[in-house]
């Protein structure tokens, strides 16, 4: 797909996706797989009430946790519109990253744990973090970028998270926001999602946290978004 | 057997391997891969990191050969977390990246570091090694 197709697609998806929401989810699933359709959650505030984009101030890092009770996700306000694009695996296989939502286009939404080796923000430590534009990396020097401290996988999370320097394999998983009303919805997951490897290697952890891996794999219908700083007690940048 | 270990300029064995810098194939055999400490002839050095990082692009190369494809060697990173001081635990963090410069036909390292010390990267340097024996033994 050339630049004008790739524009001339999302612009269509984008124009049909404000008639029917339900066109958004059900042109990105024919995306060969890369897609997959989860309960749509809407975001909530820490009071419970819709999430809003005032209430997303920019460049700060906010956790919620979808598709799964336990799976944890970021969400960013990054201040500036950021465009859609087509993010190519290394093994050649492409897909189309819808940009970022809200009337600036500024909001992304990805999973927070790393591609590389699932490492993920806990209630004691966040090692995978945002770096906003005046706090960049002390080793890598890199700013607005999402890091993880354990190998140093670094994503571009104005490019889809792609991964900019790194062991990291994989992207960090997009989730599909969706506004409707000046609400927020999670509605899937696109790109490489690591929750299996997440669940397999966390048995233990995710057992003591959540009582058991069921409650641990519950599928969420509204998550919870409050600042990462809130939920971890140390964020650990390097 | 190949003769898979490097001589030096007078002939003498140097006691490393003898292998293509970016292939990790042994010179003598090309069916023969070495990586880890035993390397030469590489600005690498001889850390966990390295080897699992190495192996990761033999693996590709190997999986690719039986697929019937050419793979471009990728080149290898290196984190490294170093604990140094006890209590309380503090640690420093140094990472390589590596660039081919084809024209040198050289491998340049990229370090980058931390050299100030910090219970942050002390805990940090926990994340590190458990995620590399996840990589290794889950």
């Amino acid at each position: 797909m050339n630049r004008r197709s790739f524009i001339k697609a999302c612009s269509t998806i984008a124009v049909a996706s404000m008639i029917d929401p339900s066109v958004f989810s059900g042109l990105i699933s024919a995306q060969e797989g890369m897609f997959k359709a989860y309960k749509k959650a809407i975001l909530l505030k820490e009071d419970g009430s819709p999430l809003t984009e005032e209430d997303l101030k920019p460049h700060t890092n906010y956790i919620f946790f979808y598709p799964y009770a336990s799976t944890p996700c970021y969400i960013i306000n990054l201040g500036e519109e950021v465009k859609p694009v087509e993010v190519t695996l290394r093994n050649g296989k492409k897909y189309n990253w819808q940009g970022g939502v809200g009337s600036k286009k500024s909001i992304v939404a990805y999973s927070a744990i790393c591609a590389h080796q699932w490492s993920y923000p806990t209630k004691k430590y966040s090692f995978i973090n945002y770096y906003p534009p005046e706090k960049p990396s002390e080793i890598t020097k890199k700013a607005g970028i999402i890091q993880c401290c354990a190998h140093l996988a670094l994503y571009d999370p104005k490019e889809g998270a792609k991964v900019i320097d790194g062991p990291a394999e994989f992207p960090l998983a997009s989730v599909v926001i969706q506004e409707e009303g000046g609400k927020f919805y999670a509605i899937g997951i696109l790109g490489v999602d690591q929750f299996d490897k997440f669940f397999d290697n966390y048995k233990r952890e995710l057992r003591e946290a959540y009582g058991s891996t069921a409650k641990a794999k519950e599928l969420v219908e509204s998550c919870k978004v409050m600042e990462v700083s809130k939920y971890v007690g140390q964020v650990i940048y390097c | 057997m190949a003769d898979l270990i490097a001589k030096d300029k007078e002939g003498k064995p140097t006691g490393w391997a003898d292998q293509d810098p970016l292939t990790f194939q042994a010179k003598a055999d090309p069916y023969v891969f070495l990586v880890g400490d035993v390397v030469s002839g590489v600005p690498y050095p001889k850390s966990g990191h390295m080897a699992n990082s190495q192996g990761k692009i033999v693996a590709k190369i190997i999986a690719g050969r039986i697929a019937g494809k050419e793979v471009k060697p990728t080149l290898p990173d290196n984190t490294c977390y170093s604990m140094v001081n006890g209590s309380p635990q503090e640690a420093i963090v140094i990472n390589v990246t590596y660039e081919y410069n084809e024209k040198e036909k050289k491998i340049v390292p990229k370090p980058k570091a931390i050299n100030e010390r910090s219970q942050a990267l002390a805990k940090a340097t926990y994340e590190w090694a458990k995620s590399m024996y996840r990589d290794m033994f889950a």
